[in-house]
């Protein structure tokens, strides 16, 4: 039998677009995969489809060898028979029902010592034993984010559905809980699912992206293979990140991280203390171009790269340049013209520490 | 007063609003959420009786309901009596009457409501039946409690409906409203005062305590 989860579906909407899923991902062990995409892109629909809360039109989902929806047989298994977590955008709190009451709503099969057992140690876990005779309207958003991930995780099921988990959340608890949110999920041993329009939450949390755009699923792979080699243009401009490399962060000093790609040694502003592993990623439009080095500028990084193509945007050129890793740069027609750069020419790259990314890196085993 | 009146009409209210929570309930549920597109047709059925005068609908019950009908011709085998001119009979007449008192603020509850509630908790595996218990109502209840009240007081005050399939038949179809009509036939006006008085208290102290049932609910 499988362990995977192999999904393939059509999901029509009156007057609406027609949504196509598809997706295979390890169903017997941790694992994050991102659905990515723009806003409006169908890639809730697919989560829902999953969880059982939409019924497509056509196709098949399948779940460790069990068929959970067959459009030719006409199967359907409801939500209440697959045993999947979802985390809604707004989180679905009961507001009637204290946060230990929603934590233990699910749990009604188990008897009233395992019930409160099972509750306490989760709201252990989750830093919320305070707050568990309060009531939802009562306790802020970060921990309603957690109260809503307890209610569904307490219940252990075998796969884990997340709608946007972090989008309800103000910019500085974002960033926090963006680390913190893999690794209280990676203790559950079971495959998760992401949707979300956050690049920077996509390549954070993933260790498998499936990008979709118009319905459609445009690309899946790895972070690496997505951000830095997006199958067509469409994929590029949805991803939006035209450089991203492998990287690891030897040393830190003054809250400035080395960081090496590739036997390149470059400065970028340090991530969290326990990251080393990170995806370092340029804009292209941050890549400034010199014909030789200069000492009197206060960009940090300066590396000679060889000018692999260029290709023309409008009034813009995008020059692909190779120092040690593939970047690209954007530079404007004339400033091109002026510094005459053409195939083959080596040029200087330069890059602020500021505009390299730093973002932790979690390739799949 | 005739009190025998008022007991039959407090017990055709009693057993009008627990029959349309019984069918209006599940009905109103269903309107709420379904995206059934014909669900106006059914809709616009439920709330004729708010456009339709009493006569007319009490006209057709009891035509429905006649011996010569085929639903009164079996209902007359079954229980040996006839629907027109009982309590039965108007106690139809009036479910009919007020469907849309119960069921309409029975959906406004419902489609007011959070469906990713509902949602989640089929997702933490609840039924739909146990949902609507431990969700739905405890959060619907304001709105359900209106549709009640509503339906228990526009009984009370039900005049035409009982009239046409009813008639008058003391302490069988006479209602208060039609032991009011008597009495001004009679020309006995202190009678009819005093119990046009107690309508119209009764039902002020019920349109108040729907208003205030309604407004109580959760903060959200």
């Amino acid at each position: 039998m499988s362990e995977e989860l192999i999904a393939d579906l059509e999901k029509r909407f009156p007057r609406g677009p027609v949504i196509r899923g598809a997706l295979r991902l390890p169903a017997d062990r941790f694992q994050i995969t991102v659905l990515f995409g723009p806003s409006g892109c169908g890639k809730t629909t697919v989560l829902r489809s999953l969880a059982g809360l939409e019924r497509p039109e056509a196709g098949r989902i399948e779940f460790r060898g069990r068929a959970w929806f067959d459009a030719s047989i006409r199967s359907f298994l409801s939500p209440q028979e697959r045993d999947v977590g979802f985390l809604f955008q707004d989180y679905a709190l009961f507001p009637h029902l204290t946060v230990a009451q929603n934590v233990a709503y699910g749990l009604r099969h188990h008897s009233l010592a395992a019930r409160s057992e099972l509750v306490a140690d989760i709201l252990d876990r989750f830093q919320l034993g305070e707050l568990k005779q309060r009531y939802p309207h009562q306790v802020s958003g970060g921990q309603q984010q957690r109260v809503a991930l307890a209610r569904v995780l307490v219940r252990r099921p075998s796969l884990l559905l997340l709608d946007e988990p972090l989008s309800a959340l103000d910019a500085s608890l974002r960033d926090e809980l963006r680390r913190q949110l893999r690794r209280w999920l990676a203790d559950y041993g079971i495959p998760v699912i992401v949707v979300t329009h956050d690049r920077i939450e996509a390549m954070t949390l993933a260790d498998q992206i499936v990008v979709m755009d118009a319905g459609q699923v445009r690309q899946s792979g790895s972070v690496s293979d997505i951000f830095s080699r997006p199958r067509d243009l469409n994929v590029a401009q949805i991803v939006g990140m035209e450089t991203v490399v492998a990287g690891e962060v030897v040393a830190v000093t003054n809250g400035l991280a080395t960081v090496d790609v590739a036997g390149v040694r470059l400065t970028a502003v340090a991530p969290a203390p326990e990251v080393q592993r990170v995806h370092v990623c340029i804009k292209a439009e941050d890549v400034l171009l010199l014909r030789k080095a200069q000492t009197e500028m206060s960009v940090r990084n300066q590396i000679p790269a060889v000018v692999q193509w260029l290709s023309q945007e409008g009034p813009l050129v995008r020059v692909g340049l190779n120092g040690g890793f593939e970047l690209s740069a954007l530079v404007t027609r004339p400033a091109c013209a002026e510094l005459q750069i053409r195939e083959g020419e080596t040029v200087i790259v330069a890059i602020k520490a500021p505009s390299l990314h730093l973002i932790p890196r979690h390739e799949a085993p | 007063m005739d009190f025998t009146a008022i007991w039959l009409t407090l017990k055709l209210a009693s057993a009008t609003t627990l029959i349309l929570a019984l069918i209006g309930l599940p009905l109103a549920y269903w309107l709420a959420m379904s995206s059934w597109r014909g669900k106006f047709l059914v809709e616009s059925v439920v709330a004729l009786p708010l456009v339709l005068p009493p006569t007319v609908l009490g006209f057709y019950v009891l035509m429905a309901t006649g011996p010569n009908s085929a639903f009164g011709s079996l209902y007359e085998r079954v229980t040996g009596s006839l629907l027109p001119f009982s309590f039965p009979g108007i106690l139809l007449g009036s479910i009919l009457y007020n469907l849309p008192f119960a069921v309409r603020p029975f959906m406004a509850a419902f489609a007011g409501m959070n469906r990713r509630l509902i949602e989640a908790s089929w997702c933490l595996g609840e039924s739909r039946w146990r949902t609507f218990w431990r969700v739905t109502m405890p959060l619907c209840w304001p709105g359900v409690l209106t549709g009640l009240v509503l339906t228990f007081a526009h009984t009370v005050g039900e005049f035409g409906v009982v009239l046409m399939v009813g008639g008058n038949i003391p302490g069988v179809t006479r209602t208060i409203s039609i032991s009011i009509y008597d009495d001004v036939q009679a020309l006995n006006y202190a009678s009819a005062g005093q119990t046009a008085l107690g309508l119209v208290i009764f039902s002020l102290v019920v349109l108040c305590l729907a208003h205030v049932l309604g407004r109580r609910r959760l903060p959200l």
